[in-house]
């Protein structure tokens, strides 16, 4: 597969480039997928606690950092070191990134978890305005960066590779490579499991009936603290894992503050979709990262992130609740 | 035997005092009725018996348990359901999960299915419109369901608070008629209600409420003949 | 049957507590006295540079009358936002982006790295002013329709944007920059322009004098039809729709007016520097404005230029501790939301701004319109109204 990055270096004259478009169209629609899928990931995370607690948690990106140290750590640990890949059995290899996605998962979730009981729960306590909680949010996202600055330092730890890439199958002109297809009917499949959670389980129904009606939902028994911590933790969780499948994929590795412009981009993919709706999500992630790459193909790789921004103002101009529309629950979820 | 049993209760807003020294007591197996103009207090009164609003002062009372700083969701554990003022029902859900929202608390899968049965002989509408979204039904319709979805909660004690607000008369006379049904099957009620004349007609004792205090109280016939009662809030004299 | 006795009416409420007794005491001066102590005070603070008071003072690690500017021109930054944030409640995290277009445009239409066509420093000031408005209208009326949370992320993405192109756009020359930015006319007795970047004095006191200009304006404004308008959009948007505020019209003011004061102090920085790239425009700086803001005390202008100072001031005096900034304000964000979210100043209920002189005549003490005493003053009507029969 060519690098699109690569292609464009080669020839990036004309402003609008529709041949790098059409010649690339299936490699970018695939790669789209690929990254559209690890923002869906952690979209849901946005989507699930701005629906239960009506909060755009900033932090969240943080939460999603941790992961990709965590990421990092355990294949530090279990020996690797940045540089060439190794050659690995299957199973074995199997057996560490299952290994990774665990530990991620833990660690994210866990920061989630910590988030909510030590920021954001004194806040509810004292009913305090919502305002507070986004400034909240805000400083709690720049703790958690800071920590990992100040432990880590600013450069990036030099991304550790176990997979070797390999061509599964072609796609049009595009090859469709080992990794994509890990990372995409991985992420589906987490975005099934979080689906069926919401929608089919008695958690899963709590913690719609708190995204609706919170008081009522009380009425019904239901614990609204430990819905919203299982909000936080499940949210972490996916975001553990979309943190282990960004590490095998981006070149640069795990930066302090690298979570930062991934969050705000799989946020604008809740809101694309429609946030506070798990389908919106994982529409919203995948639309998200085909547009990137088109836009990128068009107008050039340093204009990746401003086509994110350009597509997410203009959705919210003609239809500011998403494709799908808003709230956990309240479309067809 | 006392089922409910309110103490001198106060609840304020803020500064503002909402419920002032409220004593009330349920015994098993009554209706009765708190009736009272707006802003009276009745709905903070409810609230402050299932919980969602913290009492300031005073004691609640449930089967012998004190509940007053006990978190709402484990008062419907120990069997209080509330159908709360406005329905609330929850709009993204089907009538059947909304049902199911009801017997969050209960764990007896078999005890569950009989009380749904239930709902819908009580309820035949809800039985046809299983699958609808609570948003998309009308106002009689979600009465039914607020009803039905406290009643999953098998409770001992059935807070109504306004069952008849917004209805259309045939509904009204409908839901009242079915409120005794529910209590003659054993469900202790405390019921809400502008409506006096009829939450009086069908009430065993009724407390009348005004600037969150009691003012009166008695069997619902006798305040039915009151004639203060009958001035302030039967519409006549 | 029983009869009970219906209650005595409610108590009245037991009196607020008077904490604002420096601020009452303050609006209970008259306009004549407020001069006579701020007169003084104001030529406190214009002298500060000269001064360099010995504990105060940022050397030898940093040139004090630099760090003065710097303080300066973060107050005027969060006098800025303050008008977004704190008056029309509009929480905006891409403050850096029109403090960014207002130093590239001070330095496109001064610098001689640029190919446009030159105009003085002066008149290069009002003209990043208008630009930066326009792009508050740009950015402004496609997000303002939104609710809270989406316009704080549109405005994220902006600061973001603003940044992107200055790194991309060939005309901004990214890294390179621009050198010899234009600054006022004047020169020292030694031929040297007066308002040279090694010293931050003339600089310091421009800025000063500014900040006092957009201070009085802005407490005029404040008082006005608009800024009662903005209040009522703060407290409940909603509610102000319904009273047939056109809030849309009012948010786009703030914004606008917000982006106006950032692209000012973008201007003076930029001549300040003399020299200007595509650094410093990150998303954390705008972070540390709105930092500035809520730390002070939104809504409360003493209370912002406070916050503003404690944010510029404190990295520049104590050097050591500049890595550790974002994290010591990430925290001090974190805990004061928990137990004083209103800030260090809190801004006071201003909705009775023009009653408050008659008010005070009639009462003879400062404003005791909190909170509190409107809901006791709810509370009684509640008595008179339930009395009546249905």
């Amino acid at each position: 597969m060519i690098s699109s990055a690569q292609y464009l270096a080669q020839d990036s004259e004309p402003w609008i480039n529709t041949d790098t478009f059409i010649n690339l169209f299936w490699a970018n629609t695939i790669g789209g997928l690929e990254y559209g899928s690890i923002y869906a990931l952690v979209a849901l995370g946005y989507t699930l606690v701005y629906g239960v607690l009506k909060l755009l948690n900033f932090a969240h990106s943080e939460v999603f950092i941790y992961g990709a140290y965590a990421t990092w750590f355990t294949f530090f640990l279990l020996g690797f070191r940045p540089g060439p890949t190794p050659e690995l059995p299957v199973g074995e290899l199997i057996a560490y990134l299952v290994l990774a996605v665990i530990v991620a998962m833990l660690v994210s979730g866990t920061t989630a978890l910590v988030l909510e009981r030590v920021a954001y729960r004194p806040l509810r306590n004292r009913g305090a305005p919502r305002l507070a909680f986004l400034i909240t949010a805000i400083g709690a996202s720049l703790i958690l960066q800071q920590i990992l600055f100040l432990w880590r330092g600013s450069n990036p730890e030099q991304a550790i590779r176990l997979l070797r890439p390999e061509t599964l199958f072609n796609v049009g002109s595009a090859s469709v490579q080992n990794l994509t297809v890990i990372i995409v009917v991985a992420s589906v499949l987490m975005w099934i499991v979080a689906d069926t959670f919401v929608n089919r389980t008695r958690f899963g129904r709590g913690i719609r009936a708190v995204a609706q009606d919170p008081d009522t939902a009380m009425l019904m028994g239901v614990n609204k603290e430990r819905i919203i911590m299982l909000t936080f933790v499940v949210g972490g969780l996916l975001a553990g894992a979309a943190a282990v499948f960004y590490m095998m994929k981006i070149p640069q590795g795990a930066q302090y503050n690298g979570g930062f412009l991934l969050g705000l981009k799989a946020f604008a993919a809740a809101v694309l979709g429609g946030i506070g709706n798990l389908r919106g999500a994982l529409l919203g992630g995948l639309l998200l990262g085909i547009i990137e790459n088109h836009g990128q193909a068009l107008f050039g790789g340093e204009w990746r992130d401003v086509v994110a921004f350009v597509v997410l103002v203009l959705v919210l101009m003609f239809r500011p609740t998403g494709i799908l529309g808003e709230s956990l629950g309240k479309a067809r979820v | 035997m006392t089922l409910l049993e309110l103490d001198s209760v106060s609840v304020h807003y803020g500064r503002i005092r909402a419920v002032h020294n409220l004593s009330l007591t349920v015994e098993e197996g009554e209706v009765v009725a708190l009736i009272g103009a707006n802003g009276a207090g009745k709905t903070t009164t409810m609230r402050a018996i299932s919980g969602i609003r913290p009492v300031s002062s005073g004691r609640i009372l449930f089967d012998g348990q004190d509940i007053t700083r006990m978190k709402g969701e484990k008062r419907v554990e120990l069997g209080i359901a509330q159908s709360p003022e406005g329905r609330r029902i929850f709009p993204g859900m089907t009538v059947l999960e909304n049902l199911d929202m009801g017997a969050y608390a209960r764990k007896d899968k078999a005890g569950i299915a009989e009380d749904m049965e239930r709902v819908f002989e009580l309820f035949p509408r809800l039985a046809e419109r299983k699958d609808q979204y609570g948003g998309t039904m009308s106002g009689g319709e979600q009465q039914m369901l607020a009803i039905g979805r406290a009643l999953m909660a098998r409770p001992k004690l059935l807070l109504l608070d306004e069952p008849s607000m917004g209805l259309a008369p045939q509904y009204i006379q409908q839901i009242f008629r079915i409120i005794t049904e529910i209590n003659q099957q054993g469900t202790t009620v405390l019921l809400v209600e502008q409506n006096a004349q009829q939450a009086l007609a069908r009430a065993h004792r009724a407390y009348v409420l005004e600037t969150g205090s009691i003012v009166k109280s008695g069997t619902g016939k006798e305040l039915l003949a009151d004639p203060a009662v009958k001035e302030a809030y039967l519409g006549v004299g | 049957m029983t009869t009970t006795k219906t209650p005595a009416p409610a108590k009245a409420p037991a009196e607020p507590p008077r904490r604002r007794s420096i601020s009452e005491w303050w609006n209970n001066l008259s306009r004549f006295q407020q001069w006579i102590i701020l007169l003084p005070l104001v030529a406190l603070i214009f002298a500060l540079p000269w001064l360099n008071p010995p504990l105060i003072t940022t050397e030898p690690g940093y040139d004090f009358s630099i760090a003065m500017f710097d303080v300066a021109r973060y107050c005027l930054i969060a006098i800025g936002l303050n008008v977004v944030v704190g008056q029309a409640g509009l929480l905006d995290l891409g403050y850096v982006g029109f403090f960014a277009i207002g130093a590239y445009v001070a330095a496109l239409f001064t610098s001689p790295d640029s190919t446009l066509w030159k105009i003085p420093y002066l008149a290069a000031i009002p003209l990043a002013m208008a630009i930066t408005m326009v792009f508050g209208v740009i950015l402004g009326s496609p997000t303002l329709r939104l609710r809270g949370d989406y316009l704080a992320i549109v405005t994220l993405g902006f600061g973001e944007m603003v940044r992107l192109f200055a790194d991309n756009v060939d005309a901004l020359r990214g890294n390179r920059g621009f050198s010899n930015i234009g600054a006022p006319p004047g020169t020292r007795e030694n031929g040297e322009p007066l308002f040279a970047n090694f010293d931050g004095k003339p600089w310091y006191v421009l800025c000063v004098a500014v900040i006092i200009v957009i201070l009085i304006l802005a407490g005029n404004l404040e008082r006005s039809r608009v800024g009662r308008a903005w209040v009522a959009i703060r407290d409940d948007e909603d509610a102000a729709e319904l009273m047939g505020v056109p809030t849309f019209r009012f948010k786009i003011w703030a914004f606008v007016i917000g982006a106006a004061i950032g692209g000012l102090s973008g201007a003076l920085y930029a001549g300040q520097q003399g020299f200007m790239n595509n650094q410093r425009f990150d998303v954390l700086t705008s972070v540390l404005f709105l930092a500035a803001v809520i730390l002070g005390g939104s809504g409360n202008k003493v209370g912002v230029m406070l916050g503003a100072f404690v944010v510029a001031y404190v990295p520049l005096r104590f050097l050591s501790i500049a890595e550790w900034k974002f994290m010591i304000f990430g925290v001090a964000l974190t805990i004061l939301m928990i137990f004083r979210p209103q800030g260090l100043l809190g801004a006071r209920q201003r909705l009775l701004t023009y009653g408050r002189q008659a008010y005070q005549r009639l009462v003879g003490r400062g404003e005791v319109v909190s909170s509190d005493t409107a809901m006791a003053g709810g509370k009684s009507l509640m008595n008179g109204g339930n009395g009546a029969p249905k």
